[in-house]
């Protein structure tokens, strides 16, 4: 059991670890690093059209945050402050390959859920993920940012800078494809 | 399309998180890294500073005592001869006096503005 002096980190409160964090506990940080890797590195996935560069880019976005741990105001405010330098340090990497406004050209296949729950027996779910890949990767985030994570246009236009009318445009495009492969599976 | 959104949210909040397989000591490794070599960094910087201070020290202490007496000489000289030129009111003798006063000071403003550009360019380097 991680301890480190009174602090007893893997029973401490998250706001404690972010606190301790701040203060450059390299331990405390290492506990909320654990605690949190599951959604960052999920959250990415969603994003990234792979599972290699997402957890790459997650690596990268948690030693963003370490190193800016001191603008962050509220320890509750730390998933909307992480989710920003992920959807930023995912942009800044799309940039880097040129690669954040291509489309997918090919014609869209079904795609069908593999797995036996009534759900997808009655056709009524989709293997996200498999459809996201086929997204473009300015549609994926926008549609990720917009479904997966419930922030409105306005959010999504100030977290990643993108005009107002291509991020309708990327999450109505976006969606309309999820809707014709979930028709088509 | 209310359907289409609720299924996404759903199958959205469906996607499952990754287990820790290993990812969070990898980070903490890097972090780890990361504050070494910050400390290493803040070391060779604190000592190529000590070293330079030391330099410019010694540099200014060997030019004291090659040109310390002359400066003082001469600047002892120029305040005694405006003394005598403000004492004895103007004359052409004073006006010569006042023009190697303000000789005199040229050099002294000069390594004035030197000094301070000095400790103006020590703190630009130091913050930066």
């Amino acid at each position: 059991m991680a301890q480190r002096g009174n602090l007893n980190l893997s029973e401490a409160a998250e706001a404690t670890l972010i606190v301790a964090a701040q203060a450059r506990d390299q331990a405390a940080f290492g506990e909320l690093v654990r605690r949190r890797q599951g959604w960052a590195r999920a959250l990415l996935r969603k994003m990234c059209s792979n599972h290699a560069e997402a957890d790459d880019l997650a690596q990268e976005a948690f030693i963003k945050a370490w190193d800016k741990m001191a603008d962050l105001e509220t320890p509750a405010a730390f998933p909307g402050w992480f989710r920003r330098i992920a959807v930023t340090t995912f942009l800044m990497a799309k940039r880097r390959q040129k690669a954040v406004f291509e489309e997918i050209d090919e014609e869209l296949s079904p795609i069908a859920d593999d797995t036996s729950t009534p759900e997808a027996q009655a056709g009524a779910k989709i293997d996200l993920e498999k459809a996201l890949a086929r997204l473009s990767d300015a549609e994926r985030l926008c549609v990720t940012l917009n479904h997966g994570e419930g922030l409105s246009h306005g959010e999504i236009v100030e977290m990643t800078g993108l005009p107002l009318g291509t991020v309708k445009s990327h999450v109505l495009r976006g969606t309309e494809k999820l809707r014709r492969m979930l028709e088509a599976a | 399309m209310t359907e289409l959104n609720a299924l996404l949210k759903r199958s959205f909040a469906e996607i499952e998180e990754p287990a820790d397989d290993g990812f969070a000591v990898k980070i903490s490794h890097a972090v780890a890294r990361r504050e070494a070599s910050a400390v290493l960094r803040n070391r060779v910087y604190a000592g190529a500073m000590l070293l330079a201070g030391l330099a410019v020290f010694y540099g200014a202490y060997a030019l004291a005592q090659a040109l310390g007496p002359q400066i003082l000489a001469m600047f002892g000289l120029e305040i005694a001869q405006a003394y005598g030129a403000i004492a004895s009111g103007p004359s052409a003798t004073g006006q010569g006096i006042l023009q190697s006063l303000g000789a005199g000071m040229t050099q002294l403003l000069l390594i004035t503005g030197a000094l301070a550009g000095g400790l103006a360019t020590f703190r630009a380097v130091r913050q930066g």
